[in-house]
């Protein structure tokens, strides 16, 4: 079990590293409403951004949440925003290029789960543009403190003054990294340790004759995805392997895998408001049941 | 209490970059990744000590003794881990130079008739990307023998070897149906070395039963062909246990990736 559970923090660590840099980094040297300016005013535009940021920016699940997280802060709508923390995981060229080796070169497996996604995290975004659904910390007060200050709280984010921003050194951009990367590690750490706990304890036979059963497969196989905390970019070899299930399960595994699992919804409970977060979990969850399902058949019948 | 905190938690970031710097250039790391992650893993743990040496310069942040604990926990887990199911006390011996690209030879040669070397998790993969195996074709193949009741009403076993694809969360043991004269009694979990050639089921069956293996949580086999076993001999259980095939998009045989135990 230990060695499950390091393995996954390994895999995940330099991307959550990633994003944490990454999000340090915006907050260090992006204007907010310079980043605000340059967003499109109309859903569309918002949308298109969010969905098509992957393309130009991939990322993996561990990494997007920081990032989304900074992004929000700085005033990136929440369409644009949440879009791109669940779709970017998926809709890039490298996890794509995955899906179809991975499927033999299945080009409707991935274009369909490139569909369900896009769907899933388009309607979560919209969802969570219709409220207020900002970060947990959004308020200026206690996330103001400057890395050599005093913040108030234990979850805030570590903000920079306007004054330090972009005129800040290498170190410090770095310990902010490495601050980041502590809030959102822990909650990597825990996800691992469930996520290693289930493989050990989990009736897999039981599970696994559940897969195959036609009514079922779906559901089963997105829980599986839930608690396997696979990466979006090896999910789909794992998901290809299960020759006996059908195609639309298959599909449901690997849609919903890098938007929700243990890991991720640690996160989620951690960065977003609760009512956000629900809506994180729940939208792509029903959302890629109701397209894997019907995605399933046109698969099938090519 | 504060300053401790902090010191820990850049102590602990510290150590996991340590960490992953160091296992990269082992042999132990293969325990826990596939080895063609060996540059990611080695930059993020360059990247991980080098801001962990800022924190612990410059600590940011508010303290939180969870996340404290939590990172204290990853590192007991990690000892606990040591050198994963590497067999043998070098596992935290410097990695292998890389051997000379000498192809080696995919094919051995056992009572004048030549056989194919080729794992279990390879020819489940090859099989599934389309590639069928031509009727005449031998194979010798080693893996971990699994016994189900569906299998057993079958007359069968599944030969299987775990596969990693990225880390070992994603460890499926993947394999084929074999079958044999019966004249080797197998319990189960043992491993054997079989010689024999493939041949393709009219009806695909359905294993549903197979469950859990020592090397991953589930396991498959192919299930439109079955291995038709020749020779079936016990041997000892490999150095390593996994292998990290990879599926090609099926326009081109799967190569043999190399290595004694490879097959």
């Amino acid at each position: 079990m230990s060695r499950i559970a390091v393995s996954i923090v390994m895999e995940a660590a330099p991307f959550l590293f990633l994003g944490s840099m990454l999000s340090a980094a915006v907050d260090r040297y992006v204007d907010a409403g310079r980043i605000a300016r340059r967003i499109p005013s109309g859903p569309f535009g918002r949308l298109a951004v969010g969905l098509l940021g992957g393309m130009a920016m991939p990322i993996c699940e561990c990494g997007s949440v920081p990032l989304a997280r900074r992004l929000l802060e700085k005033g990136v709508p929440p369409l644009t925003a949440i879009t791109y923390m669940l779709a970017a995981p998926v809709i890039n060229p490298i996890v794509l290029l995955s899906t179809y080796v991975a499927f033999g070169g299945n080009l409707r497996m991935v274009l369909a789960r490139a569909l369900v996604v896009a769907c899933s995290a388009a309607l979560a975004g919209w969802f969570c543009s219709r409220g207020t659904y900002g970060p947990r910390h959004a308020n200026p007060g206690p996330m103001a403190a400057s890395p050599h200050g005093n913040p108030a709280h234990t979850h805030a984010p570590h903000h920079v003054s306007s004054q330090e921003r972009g005129k800040s050194s290498v170190p410090d951009l770095l310990s902010s990294g490495a601050a980041e990367f502590l809030d959102m590690g822990k909650y990597l750490i825990l996800g691992s340790l469930a996520s290693a706990a289930f493989k050990v304890f989990l009736p897999w036979q039981l599970v696994q004759a559940l897969a195959g059963s036609a009514f079922l497969s779906i559901s089963v196989m997105m829980l599986l995805a839930v608690l396997l905390c696979v990466c979006s970019e090896a999910d789909a070899f794992v998901a290809a392997a299960f020759v006996y299930v059908p195609p639309a399960a298959q599909l449901g595994f690997i849609a919903l895998g890098a938007m929700v699992d243990l890991k991720l919804m640690g996160m989620y409970f951690a960065v977003f408001p609760k009512r956000t977060a629900w809506v994180l979990v729940v939208v792509p969850t029903v959302c890629v049941f109701g397209l894997s399902w019907l995605l399933g058949f046109i698969i099938e019948a090519g | 209490m504060k300053r401790v905190l902090l010191t820990l938690d850049g102590a602990f970031v510290l150590g996991l970059g340590l960490y992953m710097l160091v296992l990269s250039q082992t042999e132990a790391y293969a325990a826990f990744m596939n080895p063609r992650f060996r540059p990611l893993t080695a930059a993020g743990g360059v990247g991980l000590c080098l801001a962990a040496l800022a924190f612990l310069i410059r600590p940011g942040g508010g303290v939180d003794v969870r996340r404290t604990l939590c990172f204290a926990i990853l590192g007991m887990l990690a000892l606990h881990a040591g050198s994963g199911s590497l067999k043998g006390a070098s596992g935290f011996a410097v990695k292998p130079p890389p051997a000379a690209r000498v192809e080696p030879d995919p094919h051995v040669v056992r009572d004048g008739v030549r056989y194919l070397k080729s794992n279990p998790a390879r020819l489940f993969l090859s099989l599934r990307a389309g590639q069928g195996a031509p009727p005449d074709q031998r194979y010798i193949t080693r893996g971990v023998v699994k016994r189900s009741t569906q299998l057993d009403h079958l007359g069968k076993f599944a030969l299987l070897r775990g596969n990693i694809v990225c880390c070992l969360a994603d460890a499926v043991a993947m394999g084929m149906m074999v079958a044999s004269d019966g004249r080797t009694a197998l319990q189960g979990a043992e491993w054997v070395e079989i010689l024999g050639r493939i041949q393709a089921l009219e009806t695909p069956i359905a294993i549903t039963d197979l469950g859990a293996t020592d090397q991953a949580p589930f396991a498959m086999v192919y299930n439109q062909a079955v291995f038709l076993a020749e020779s079936i001999e016990p041997i000892e259980p490999p150095r390593f246990p996994y292998v990290f095939e990879l599926p090609t998009s099926g326009k081109r045989p799967l190569q043999l990736t190399g290595g004694d135990e490879d097959y």
